[in-house]
């Protein structure tokens, strides 16, 4: 089901209510609820690919209570993690990576003269496998780390890994912040809900308005890039920057409010990254969750960068690398990961990655000339790299970007423009504005009639304006 | 609780009316029908005709019927084929019009791989400004064929042009109830897809003067601004020929025979276009692609002038489509120039008997 959809319009007011009305008065029940109206939710795509699911869990909840009852044995902890962590990855392997590993090795072999008809398997990526094995596999390593005591709650455990507003797209939750809010009561709360309604029409604006009619555009000159002229395809390179943007923090802030509405605190999944100053601030605001998944589950693991500076410089390539690779199997991914490594390394080898901490142009309605130019300057090698990560191919990126270049610089077509670059530039200034805030709306200090004319002219905006609805860009990964 | 759900209720009223008028039209148009059921229904009662206003459906209806069918004798090409009816040919061999299933020359390749189908005649219409490199360059698209008629995307996607269609009155909720058609066009002006995939433009036929295009007044338009299909161009784009090149060469290792045509305009639009002479790249086309015919031993018409094969102005629909009076007439030359092809279609005598009792584009039900 998609949160851009008809079916989830219906869907969420009947589960809300229900969820406050009917079960609320037993935890456990409400619980159970969750558990039924996400595996619902979940299995309104493909409902083979519950199994999938069930089974990442019931593994990983078992992994949690057999390491407790080995406690003090830790080599036989260690053993039930690494089985747990290697079971998830190869669901993930075989469903996301089978048929890339599987090809490329053919090819590899075929450079030697070998020709051989290597197996690939016809198989449908289940929606968020991703998403979900990550989320299920922090809590095996948080127990197996004393992080985190192990539930033998079942109901919850399901629920947490299930959680329907998060559960394709993230936030990647960890298990010491979403599961122990199954275990209390939840109790509704007036200001916390108009918040989840408010931060749910800004993602879905940011995704049917922003991402969807930009989508249009980019399809078109990505699609047929060698036949585009220079002006056009560096146009094209740019709306994919804010598509990209628009589809994914949209997804998140409507996972966030939706979450919100059921009593939920999810984290912050990104942080106005295009006001970034550096690349590194970018990555500190961009994909919040998995960042810090990959920071703390693989990062600190390898030493960070309280090693050498030969070992940092293999962490942070290995980081990016996989982090790339997470997104998926082909090798634009990986190259989009590796060329986001070169531009993070000499931040951090200058000790320069956490310069920018705090809010750009704090105080102040507009960055100062310097400031600009930073956010200018990161934005554009942000551009560049999302030519690499939305191009088939790492030959057609190249082809794509040298195109910006080599061909002719017109014709533009600026009335197939005007829509995304207006709701561009509505977002950027709304964003501007907010950017000390969770989100976009959060605590808006207008009069209400000002206040209700925002929410209509939002919502008319998305119900007359919206571009042609598409997936959201991420349940892919 | 009370509160908050009041609030919401209160903001919600204004979306929910706003989309319940929407969402009835889309409902009772059959718009969101699978392209299954749609196809089903027209096999079910012939004289259905399909015409969407909603969503473009029309190269997935044609890529997903051409699959199921996998015709004798197919015509692919854009809006400028969509006259060749299922009675011009030999009734021995099954036909399907194709026309609409593309609308870019990399299209037709990509309609052939995508949908498997294998005939033993392609008729195909090469729109001049597919040569055009300004038009290509400008229209550029890759297109998918995944076909999505959810009720949310047709919703969301047309909430303006409902609004627009229903202040117009182009759209007639009456209409809608009685017509057995499929699709908005399609109930309220009786336009859209027949049986055998050629095109009923019922409203122009009943009344030209509600025509967007009376009397080429829109063609002369676009002529004079150089826009949409008739862009000026001085050159031949050589990526179109080398993308109809490596079609071709698939045509030919599949054993497949193809009948091309260069669409003819109506005698008035050309006479305009070639006193421009800003159409250069026009009279460049037939050198640059008739090699890669004589190549394959395929058989390339230039039928750019309506008045070249013998039809006049009062045949055509609008300015570049000719009615099907002008393509009976276009199939007689084909016939006439070559033996083999005439076994497909049906004899000289038989298409001149339908060219003389059509009176001009009025009759062509």
């Amino acid at each position: 089901m998609l949160f851009n959809s008809l079916e989830f319009a219906v869907f969420l007011p009947l589960v809300f209510l229900c969820y406050w009305f009917v079960v609320n008065r037993n935890l456990k029940l409400q619980n159970f609820f969750i558990v039924c109206v996400s595996y619902l939710f979940y299995g309104w795509w493909n409902w083979r690919f519950l199994t999938l699911i069930a089974f990442t869990t019931f593994c990983s909840f078992l992994s949690g209570i057999l390491i407790e009852r080995y406690e003090g044995k830790r080599h036989v902890q260690k053993i039930i993690s690494v089985l747990n962590i290697v079971l998830n990855l190869s669901v993930l392997g075989i469903f996301k990576y089978f048929n890339f590993f599987s090809e490329n090795l053919g090819h590899l072999f075929e450079m030697f003269g070998f020709a051989l008809d290597w197996v690939t398997l016809d198989i449908l990526l289940p929606v968020g496998i991703s998403f979900y094995t990550f989320q299920a596999l922090s809590y095996t390593i948080d127990v197996y780390q004393h992080k985190l005591k192990p539930t033998h709650d079942a109901v919850s455990f399901f629920a947490y890994v299930s959680f329907f507003p998060q559960l394709v797209a993230g936030p990647i939750e960890r298990a010491t912040n979403l599961l122990p809010q199954f275990y209390i009561r939840r109790e509704f709360n007036y200001a916390k809900a108009v918040d989840g309604m408010r931060q749910i029409l800004w993602g879905l604006f940011k995704k049917m308005v922003v991402a969807d009619n930009c989508a249009l555009v980019v399809n078109q000159l990505f699609g047929n890039y060698a036949e585009q002229s220079g002006g056009m395809l560096l146009v094209g390179a740019f709306l994919f920057t804010f598509q990209i943007y628009g589809d994914f923090s949209g997804y998140s802030d409507i996972a966030i409010g939706t979450a919100r509405l059921f009593g939920f605190s999810l984290m912050q999944n990104f942080n106005y990254p295009y006001f970034s100053r550096d690349i590194a601030e970018f990555w500190r605001r961009w994909h919040i969750s998995l960042t810090t998944w990959f920071r703390d589950y693989i990062y600190i693991p390898l030493g960070g960068s309280r090693v050498g500076r030969a070992k940092v410089i293999r962490n942070t390539f290995i980081i990016f690398l996989v982090s790339g690779f997470w997104h998926g199997a082909n090798w634009t991914f990986v190259a989009w990961g590796g060329y986001h490594s070169l531009l993070f390394l000499p931040l951090l080898l200058t000790r320069n990655n956490r310069k920018y901490k705090d809010i750009v142009a704090k105080g102040h309605f507009l960055p100062t000339c310097r400031e600009f130019f930073q956010i200018f300057l990161t934005f554009i090698l942000v551009t560049v790299g999302w030519i690499i990560f939305r191009a088939e191919t790492i030959g057609s990126a190249w082809d794509y970007f040298t195109g910006i270049f080599t061909h002719s610089f017109g014709p533009f077509m600026p009335g197939m423009l005007k829509k995304s670059v207006i709701a561009i530039v509505i977002l950027i200034t709304v964003e501007w504005l907010a950017r000390d805030k969770q989100h976009a709306l959060e605590r808006i200090s207008m009069k209400w009639c000002w206040r209700w004319s925002v929410y209509y002219a939002l919502i008319l905006a998305i119900l007359f304006l919206s571009g042609v609805r598409a997936t959201f860009i991420y349940f892919q990964f | 609780m009370k509160f908050f759900l009041k609030r919401c209720a209160i903001i919600a009223i204004v979306p929910v009316l706003l989309v319940i008028v929407p969402f009835i039209i889309i409902e009772t148009s059959g718009e969101t029908l699978s392209l299954e059921d749609m196809i089903q229904r027209q096999q079910q009662d012939t004289s259905i005709v399909i015409g969407c206003a909603l969503s473009y459906i029309d190269p997935f209806l044609k890529a997903e019927k051409s699959r199921q069918i996998n015709p004798d004798i197919l015509v692919l090409g854009t809006s400028r084929t969509m006259q060749f009816r299922h009675y011009f040919f030999n009734s021995a061999f099954t036909f399907y019009n194709a026309g609409g299933g593309i609308a870019h020359i990399h299209e037709f390749l990509n309609f052939l791989v995508e949908t498997q189908v294998k005939p033993q005649v392609l008729i195909i219409s090469l729109d001049q400004y597919f040569f055009n490199s300004v038009w290509v360059t400008a229209n550029a698209v890759n297109f998918d064929y995944n076909y999505n008629s959810s009720l949310t995307t047709m919703l969301l996607s047309n909430m303006r042009s409902i609004y627009g269609k229903l202040k117009d009155g182009r759209i007639r909720l009456t209409q809608l109830r009685k017509s057995s058609n499929i699709g908005l066009l399609a109930k309220n002006d009786g336009d859209g897809f027949r049986y055998d995939g050629s095109y009923f433009y019922n409203k122009v036929i009943n009344n030209p003067s509600l025509s967007n295009d009376f009397q080429f007044q829109n063609t002369y338009l676009q002529i004079k601004k150089g826009i949409d299909r008739f862009v000026y161009g001085d050159s031949v784009c050589q990526n179109s020929v080398k993308m109809l090149d490596r079609f071709l060469a698939y045509c030919y290792n599949h054993s497949i025979e193809v009948i091309a045509y260069f669409p003819p305009y109506a005698p008035a639009v050309w006479e305009k276009m070639i006193a421009t002479g800003n159409y250069s790249y026009m009279t460049q086309i037939d050198k640059a692609v008739r090699p890669l015919f004589e190549k394959y031993n395929y058989t390339l018409y230039d039928f750019s002038d309506g008045e070249s094969f013998g039809s006049n102005d009062a045949e055509f629909i609008d300015g570049f489509h000719g009615s099907e009076k002008t393509y009976l007439r276009m199939m007689l030359e084909m016939v006439r120039k070559d033996s083999f092809i005439g076994s497909y279609f049906e004899d000289t005598l038989t298409l001149k008997k339908m060219i003389a009792v059509y009176p001009d584009i009025r009759a062509n039900k």
